[in-house]
């Protein structure tokens, strides 16, 4: 059939996944028809995902199932939660089956479309344009999303609709979603009920209940979900949030209940499993949590979703079910497990197992854990989140050893050190430890520290010392990965100098990079919308000067 | 308690044959697909076998998918996976798929509907029956199919129509939810249409059910099917 002229995937970098050789060949030679120039392939999801971090794609093309490891699916989460997969890149999974645990396993994240077996040039081809065409209208909003800039995304959006497109109801999912995002309910609810007005789809009414919940309005919010299910029995999604429901309203008992129902419909979600774990431990139902623990961590293994918090809370179980010995063996394939991981999640184990030895009391084994987890802290800080620390800390202090103890306060001091919660949970656990009289001196001691290096760094900057200014907040924002106002200063140290000498690409990518943190921490601030909205003006002039040298 | 075990065992069995019978005929379709559009195959001889052989690998996909689904139905596992689609692309889509079978034994392929119907339904499936039912009109018409979409009372109503000899009377069904009349000695086409009948009323929205129609007033007296969906 006639390619035609105006179209061509050239310059387009393509993946493909699929086990089967004959079938990559098979798709570089129906791509490469139409002008595809830059294709890569790979057999399996591991390697997938590999190339998805070394380089970012404009197509992925993944078949759902992939023999041995990652299954498509598995694909599809882990690149979007480690954000190697922009809103503007099209992810296709192909597949020879269509098949309800397929569909359903789709747990938080959907393709942008399927493509079932077998298809042609002409149907892969049409499939491709109308993406294409589709993502490049939404080009500006999926930008402001890939930089988390929410309330840009959303003026965009609106703008859009404005317009009345072909798209509209695509769009209003957008606007709820984003809507939610940005912690803004009522226009969430209002894009919804929108929707719900035209037609009652499962997407809009669901979307409506979540506004509900997060509304606090748990008992409209029951009926909704309740109401949702009734009429599509197989959407879990709708399970998902009635469980979430009922246990903010202490119905613990229900909340696993359909938890039990959604996990039978759909066995193979990570997060369904674990939730149903965790109720059902509350519920000291330990048979269950068990079965579901290790349902976890059998189909966590090969995801983004493994996590030793889940071989930590089934050793807990063992232990609460008085087989010890089961409990140890837990502690030890968790061991084994995290062994070679990054040291965030080393040290998340390592953690979890001190705290099980000392309440088994193995004082020994939980102070030889100790010792290991001051390495890896120590190598790097930053691996080291403040819940963490908190456990860690008391661990310390319990065990007697209050100097290791003091480091680790000083740590989450000085990563939250203006959160009066958090310091005040700090002076708590402290109480708790026998030690409350030193923890006054020493919270406000390092407390007056960070304000002391804050108050330099703004120095510098307002006196024009702009450079120094950048190197003394980058240094700190390297110790202090969760604090809020150094990581918000060390952007707005970076903006002031380009908005002076002109902006640079490694200037702007380290500022989004404490812009990301910042927004990542979930505490809203004017400070960091203006600073968000001066990046953006940074980036666009950038892009503008580009085009100019160009031209 | 052991023969569900068994059952699930059989279920997956069909599953995993079909993943693998699917990925053989994927190929076998691409190659033939190249064979055809390859340059000094100029035979036309050959070139009207390649595309039956074409013609064939469609239609035992299309059975694949049916049988699958029939079996998942059965068994209560079938369900209906609803999106939001633009009618026309899916009418285009299905015309592309078809065309050059159709060209090649001189039948005009015509699409008549609205830019801007939204349906929803699942794709698949819809595209599925669609396959099935000019595969139907091809054998039977005279020389024209025509694809037709529109809002039908608040439904959305796809039809394919033809002109030629119409159904037999033992095909033709009025709809309305209740059971549609099936005659498996009809051979595929008793098959297809079942199939379409039932997808159609897995389609839900509120108290409305889907159905499907089969009539005689295509133009000239040709045969008319219809799907009505929610």
């Amino acid at each position: 059939m006639k390619a035609p002229k105006l179209w061509s995937l050239q310059g387009k970098s393509i993946l493909v996944v699929d086990d089967f050789p004959g079938m990559r060949s098979m798709l570089r030679g129906m791509l490469s028809a139409y002008g595809a120039d830059d294709i890569t392939d790979t057999s399996n999801g591991e390697e997938a995902i590999k190339r998805m971090r070394d380089k970012s794609f404009d197509i992925v093309l993944c078949d759902y199932n992939l023999g041995e490891g990652k299954d498509g699916q598995q694909v599809l989460e882990e690149a979007k939660e480690d954000d190697l997969l922009p809103y503007s890149s099209i992810f296709i999974m192909t597949t020879a089956e269509n098949s309800m645990e397929m569909v359903m396993g789709a747990a938080e994240y959907q393709p942008d479309d399927y493509l079932s077996k077998p298809f042609t040039k002409q149907v892969l081809q049409t499939r491709l344009k109308r993406l294409l065409a589709r993502k490049s209208s939404l080009r500006k909003i999926a930008s402001a999303m890939q930089r988390r800039d929410y309330n840009h995304a959303l003026s965009l959006c609106e703008k859009q609709l404005a317009l009345q497109p072909g798209n509209r109801f695509e769009l209003l999912k957008l606007k709820g979603e984003l809507s939610i995002k940005a912690q803004r309910f009522d226009a969430a609810a209002a894009a919804f009920a929108e929707v719900m007005a035209e037609r009652e789809l499962p997407w809009a009414k669901l979307g409506y209940g979540e506004t509900l919940y997060h509304r606090q309005r748990y008992e409209e919010a029951k009926t909704t979900f309740k109401e949702l299910i009734k009429s599509n029995p197989n959407y879990v999604f709708a399970h998902d949030w009635l469980a979430r429901t009922h246990e903010k309203l202490d119905e613990l008992k229900l909340a696993q209940e359909v938890l039990t129902e959604a996990t039978e419909k759909s066995p193979k979600a990570v997060l369904r499993q674990r939730a149903l774990a965790e109720i059902s431990q509350k519920n000291e139902d330990l048979d269950t949590a068990e079965e579901a623990y290790r349902r976890v961590m059998r189909l966590g293994k090969n995801s983004c979703y493994k996590s030793p918090t889940d071989y930590a809370s089934l050793s807990r179980v063992y232990l609460q079910k008085g087989d010890n010995l089961e409990a140890m063996k837990t502690l030890a394939s968790m061991k084994k497990e995290f062994r070679s991981s990054r040291s965030g999640d080393r040290l998340h184990a390592i953690i979890l197992e001190i705290m099980l030895y000392k309440d088994m009391g193995r004082d020994d084994e939980a102070r030889k854990g100790i010792s290991e987890a001051m390495k890896l802290f120590r190598d790097n800080p930053a691996g080291l989140n403040t819940p963490l620390a908190m456990d860690l800390a008391s661990a310390c202090y319990a065990l007697g050893q209050k100097e290791e103890g003091d480091e680790i306060v000083r740590h989450i001091v000085r990563n939250n050190h203006e959160d009066q919660d958090i310091l005040d949970q700090v002076q708590t656990m402290m109480e708790g430890c026998g030690i409350g009289d030193s923890a006054a001196d020493l919270i406000a001691a390092t407390r007056d520290e960070v304000i002391a290096l804050n108050n330099r760094g703004v120095e510098l900057a307002t006196s024009g010392a702009l450079q120094d200014s950048i190197k003394l907040f980058a240094q700190a924002a390297e110790g202090m990965p969760e604090n809020l106002v150094i990581n918000l200063n060390a952007a707005q140290s970076l903006i002031m100098f380009m908005q002076r000498y002109g902006a640079v690409p490694e200037f702007l990518e380290q500022t989004q990079g404490y812009l990301l943190r910042a927004q990542a921490l979930n505490k809203p601030s004017q400070k960091q919308d203006k600073l968000q909205t001066a990046y953006r003006k940074l980036v666009t002039s950038l892009a503008k000067g580009m085009r100019q040298k160009q031209a | 308690m052991s023969n569900e075990t068994q059952n699930l065992d059989f279920a997956s069995i069909i599953a995993s044959a079909v993943h693998d019978m699917k990925n053989s005929l994927t190929l076998l379709l691409d190659t033939l697909d190249n064979a055809a559009g390859e340059q000094g195959v100029s035979d036309e001889l050959l070139q009207e076998k390649l595309l039956q052989a074409q013609h064939e690998g469609k239609r035992l996909n299309r059975n694949l998918i049916q049988l699958l689904a029939l079996y998942r139905m059965e068994r209560a596992q079938m369900f209906v996976n609803v999106s939001e689609n633009h009618v026309a692309e899916l009418l285009e889509d299905v015309a592309m798929d078809n065309e050059k079978l159709l060209r090649a034994r001189d039948i005009k392929l015509e699409i008549d509907c609205p830019e801007d119907l939204i349906g929803y339904f699942d794709r698949e499936l819809v595209c599925g029956i669609l396959n099935t039912i000019i595969n139907n009109s091809y054998r039977y018409t005279h020389d024209s199919i025509r694809l037709r979409g529109e809002n039908h009372n608040g439904y959305l109503g796809i039809h394919v129509e033809d002109n030629g000899p119409g159904y037999p009377e033992k095909m033709l069904h009025t709809g309305g939810a209740t059971d549609t009349p099936v005659n498996f000695q009809t051979g595929s086409t008793g098959l297809g249409l079942y199939f379409a009948a039932q997808v159609a009323q897995m389609h839900r929205n509120g108290e409305r059910k889907g159905y499907t129609e089969t009539a005689n007033n295509g133009p000239g007296g040709g045969g008319r099917f219809s799907l009505y969906l929610p």
